[in-house]
């Protein structure tokens, strides 16, 4: 079985101002995807109608043979205004249930991720509960551009909720947002080829603050996967904290393991280039940290033109490394995709 | 072998201090704890770091007893010694880490001796301070 953990439907924008409704169609929104640095070159690798048609996007994902998409459109991030915010929200899970999920062409293979607006935590609560009884909602998205960390007391009854309604938690790079800080923490990269390269930062600092802050100690069903960040800077950065763990534990006491524990129990990443961290890797053990194979989950990023295909990764390790990257680690790392096995 | 520290009197609780026998070339911390001794070998297993050099003091402790939110507390005053290198934290009672850990350092046997025993001891024991009077904090190394 193949699982595409990261397609990316791209919301038109006329269609989607039908969704979002006055007085916020009243002006033209900007547009849902694409990065405020351009590329010289169109960033979608199909055609723009194609990368917002269902049937278009269905017909891709049979050719490549897979069996399940987990849809999740970029919305642009945080909204400054919270009322236009929970607008955006609610406009694209109505879209995505109705036009791609609904799709008969889709022929049950899309599967949802519910956008909840980050800056009202009460309005994100009530979201997830108007699709939390849709079983094809399968995780919550969230931007990794945020204005606060992940960790922070204020986002906890998001976590919490995911964890009781067997939600996983996708944290993903909108490529840009409507307000944001400066992308690094030294400002503005100068040029798009330095901030595609730097796209991991963000989930980098979301994930160190989920584990120093206790989140997954206090929630053990939590499961968050990351979509742009790889498996090798995330053990880095474990094995980092590990290191001086046991002097830094006195601030944090909550953590009864080290770090690394809670990064294998409760987080995936979806494939990313460097995931061969050399092109002659064999295996997935010996490079960085343990088996890093159970904690791949393949996502193609269609329609991006930096995606990648099932067969195309991973093409030197052992058939049941890459299986479990393709779909077993997918099946039993999301609480609901369990139940399609 | 046994290792004549000193005078109780000399430790107050609270106190502690490193003493160097022969056998124990890194030293070995002896600690008064609410009027309980313990001993520790002077040597972190971290980064073989000087421990008992390092500070006495408490530790913090989770609460987790608001599910909406985490505390913490600061507990066991007096009962933890810290690493003057890295902070690493053992119970002074145990020698272990704070939380699951192989690591672990090792402890010695104290006993308290009074007068008399003292005077037996003086044959065998490696040194006896000129200045020890009455109870006898004594090590079994």
């Amino acid at each position: 079985m193949i699982i595409d953990c990261a397609v990316h439907p791209v919301l038109s924008s006329e269609r989607f101002n039908k969704f979002v409704g006055g007085p916020w169609n009243l002006r033209q929104l900007p547009t849902l995807f694409g990065e405020k640095y351009g590329a010289p070159f169109d960033q979608l690798a199909v055609p723009a109608d194609e990368a917002s048609s269902p049937a278009a996007v269905a017909n891709c994902l049979r050719g490549a043979k897979i069996d399940y998409a987990v849809l999740s459109p970029t919305t642009f991030g945080y909204w400054p205004n919270p009322h236009q915010g929970v607008a955006v929200a609610q406009a694209a899970n109505n879209m995505l249930a109705e036009d791609w999920l609904n799709a008969p062409e889709a022929d049950g293979r899309f599967l949802g991720s519910i956008r909840v607006p980050m800056n009202d935590v009460d309005a994100a609560l009530g979201e997830i509960e108007r699709w939390a009884d849709d079983p094809r909602f399968v995780q919550i998205v969230v931007p990794a551009r945020g204005l606060a960390t992940y960790g922070d007391q204020r986002f906890f009854p998001i976590w919490r909720t995911a964890a009781e309604r067997g939600l996983a938690i996708f944290i993903h790079d909108d490529l840009s947002a409507v307000v944001e800080p400066p992308p690094t923490q030294v400002g503005f990269p100068s040029f798009y080829a330095e901030i595609h390269a730097l796209r991991p930062l963000s989930g980098i600092v979301h994930l160190t603050s989920f584990i120093v802050s206790g989140v997954f100690e206090r929630l053990p069903d939590l499961r968050v996967v990351l979509g742009d960040v790889s498996v090798h800077e995330a053990r880095a950065l474990a094995i980092r904290t590990d290191k001086d763990w046991q002097s830094d534990r006195i601030e944090v006491p909550w953590m009864t393991k080290e770090p690394t524990a809670y990064l294998e129990r409760h987080v995936r990443f979806v494939s990313q280039p460097e995931d061969e961290i050399s092109p002659h890797s064999l295996r997935s053990t010996g490079t960085l940290g343990g088996d890093n194979s159970s904690l791949v989950i393949f996502g193609s990023r269609h329609p991006y033109w930096d995606g990648v295909n099932a067969d195309e990764v991973f093409p030197k390790w052992s058939g049941e490394e890459r299986a479990r990257c393709l779909g077993g680690n997918a099946v039993q790392f999301y609480p609901r995709l369990a139940a399609l096995n | 072998m046994r290792y004549v520290v000193g005078a109780v009197a000399d430790l107050p609780p609270g106190s502690s201090t490193v003493v160097y026998p022969d056998k124990v070339k890194s030293g070995i911390g002896v600690f008064n704890v609410g009027g309980q001794f313990y001993a520790l070998k002077n040597t972190c297993p971290h980064m073989g770091g000087p421990l008992c050099k390092g500070r006495v003091r408490g530790t913090t402790e989770a609460d987790a007893t608001d599910e909406e939110r985490v505390g913490m507390h600061w507990v066991r005053e007096g009962e933890i010694i810290a690493c003057p290198w890295h902070h690493w934290e053992f119970d002074i009672r145990t020698g272990r880490t704070l939380f699951a850990s192989r690591q672990r350092v090792r402890s010695y046997p104290v006993t308290i001796e009074p007068l008399e025993v003292l005077e037996r001891l003086k044959k065998g024991v490696e040194t006896i301070p000129v200045s020890v009077e009455g109870a006898t904090v004594v090590l079994d190394i």
